[in-house]
């Protein structure tokens, strides 16, 4: 029957208005039934998509190889570390093989934190999941994940178990997931940090070859230290940012800029994140997991303002001895 | 077979609800990955069994006026 038909119906004009106004009623009530139906079953499918957590296997138990403690490319930083003792201050961490130097910015609107890093070895830039388990939607806040773990720095990873489960994930020496899903930060064991393209990513070949970390969020902020003025990301306008920036073997840096909130800071553009980078003389920089999830910690605190007091993660990166 | 005939229609409107709201979604974060997943693929193959036996109720409905 076409719509024509129902409408000019001679039944429908032989309805009395009670009919017709008990039908309109129905339905409404049809209709408002399967709004409330959408609803629920939007709740189920969140649920099941990014609240129950659910342990993954890890496709190799152990690392592949050792990171060599003898090839330490922080060496030529000597004069940055100290000579044996251990110097806390609000904003430095500094012993024989680890400087961290917190500086807090604030400018134009933006409020931003840098923990500029010097590592001896790079088994201290460290990666670590929430609850010890690699698995979808198990979270925790990056302080408490932080805490846990006795890091001296840390900022939130790529949270690589939440989404589309494509994303790559070698932690700490340890394939866990060998897909990718765009660029990928890739930290070999000799402290070199590349980009690897999606195409290019084998994760076995990567591990053989001394892939340290990998994480996959992106995109990568830099071109061969020059910052980029196009990016092709839906996520472009101005918001709280966190990513990390690789200078020379040894020497890293975690940025974290806060946004959202008037007054005090507005957050980053992909533009301006990569223009920043630039200016602070980074190689390679890459995009970690933004938003309310950006939070940065300094010896056991916050250190920024995270928007809406911030939201747990399922990763961390972190400095430790 | 009746009462099957009688929520084809709505099987329709609540996964095309869903999955406008998977769309849009999708467009402000696509990490989340709502429109590749193994879930609303499921919900996509439902969507279309349902609207193919329903637009057939319908031109059979149609013949029959």
């Amino acid at each position: 029957m076409s719509y024509n038909a129902i409408f000019n119906n001679p039944m429908n004009e032989q309805n009395s208005p009670n009919q017709h106004k008990r039908k309109r009623k129905t339905l409404k009530r049809l209709l408002l039934t399967d709004l409330f139906l959408i609803g629920l079953f939007l709740c189920i499918f969140a649920l099941f998509h990014h609240v129950i957590p659910i342990r993954y296997h890890k496709i190799d138990f152990e690392p592949a190889f050792e990171v060599n403690s003898d090839a330490n490319p922080g060496d030529k930083f000597a004069s940055r570390f100290s000579n044996g003792e251990t110097i806390l201050t609000q904003n430095l961490y500094r012993t024989e093989s680890v400087r961290v130097q917190l500086t807090a910015v604030q400018k134009d609107g933006i409020t931003y934190y840098l923990e500029d890093i010097h590592i001896r070895n790079i088994r201290d830039l460290r990666s670590a999941f929430a609850e010890d388990m690699y698995g979808k939607s198990v979270r925790d806040w990056t302080l408490s994940i932080a805490a846990s773990h006795h890091a001296i720095a840390a900022i939130n990873g790529d949270n690589y178990g939440l989404g589309n489960n494509q994303s790559a994930v070698i932690r700490n020496g340890i394939l866990f997931r060998d897909r990718a899903d765009g660029d990928v930060l890739v930290l070999f064991s000799d402290g070199i940090m590349k980009i690897i393209p999606e195409d290019l990513f084998d994760g076995n070949k990567l591990i053989q070859e001394g892939a340290y970390q990998a994480w996959n969020f992106g995109p990568s902020l830099l071109k061969e230290g020059k910052a980029l003025k196009i990016f092709e990301s839906r996520i472009n306008k101005k918001n709280p940012r966190t990513a990390i920036g690789y200078f020379e073997p040894g020497h890293y840096c975690f940025v974290v800029v806060d946004g959202r909130q008037a007054g005090y800071s507005d957050g980053m553009t992909m533009v301006e994140l990569s223009a920043l980078f630039e200016s602070l003389g980074c190689e390679l920089a890459y995009n970690l997991d933004g938003g309310k999830t950006s939070v940065m910690t300094f010896q056991d605190r916050v250190v920024n303002k995270p928007f809406a007091g911030g939201r747990e993660t399922t990763d961390i990166i972190y400095i430790s001895e | 077979m009746k009462y099957f005939e009688r929520i084809l229609p709505h099987i329709c409107i609540i996964l095309s609800g869903m999955l406008l709201v998977f769309f849009v979604i999708d467009r402000f974060n696509q990490k989340m990955g709502f429109m590749e997943n193994e879930g609303t693929k499921f919900i996509i193959f439902v969507l279309s069994i349902s609207s193919v036996i329903t637009s057939i109720l319908l031109i059979q409905f149609q013949r029959k006026e």
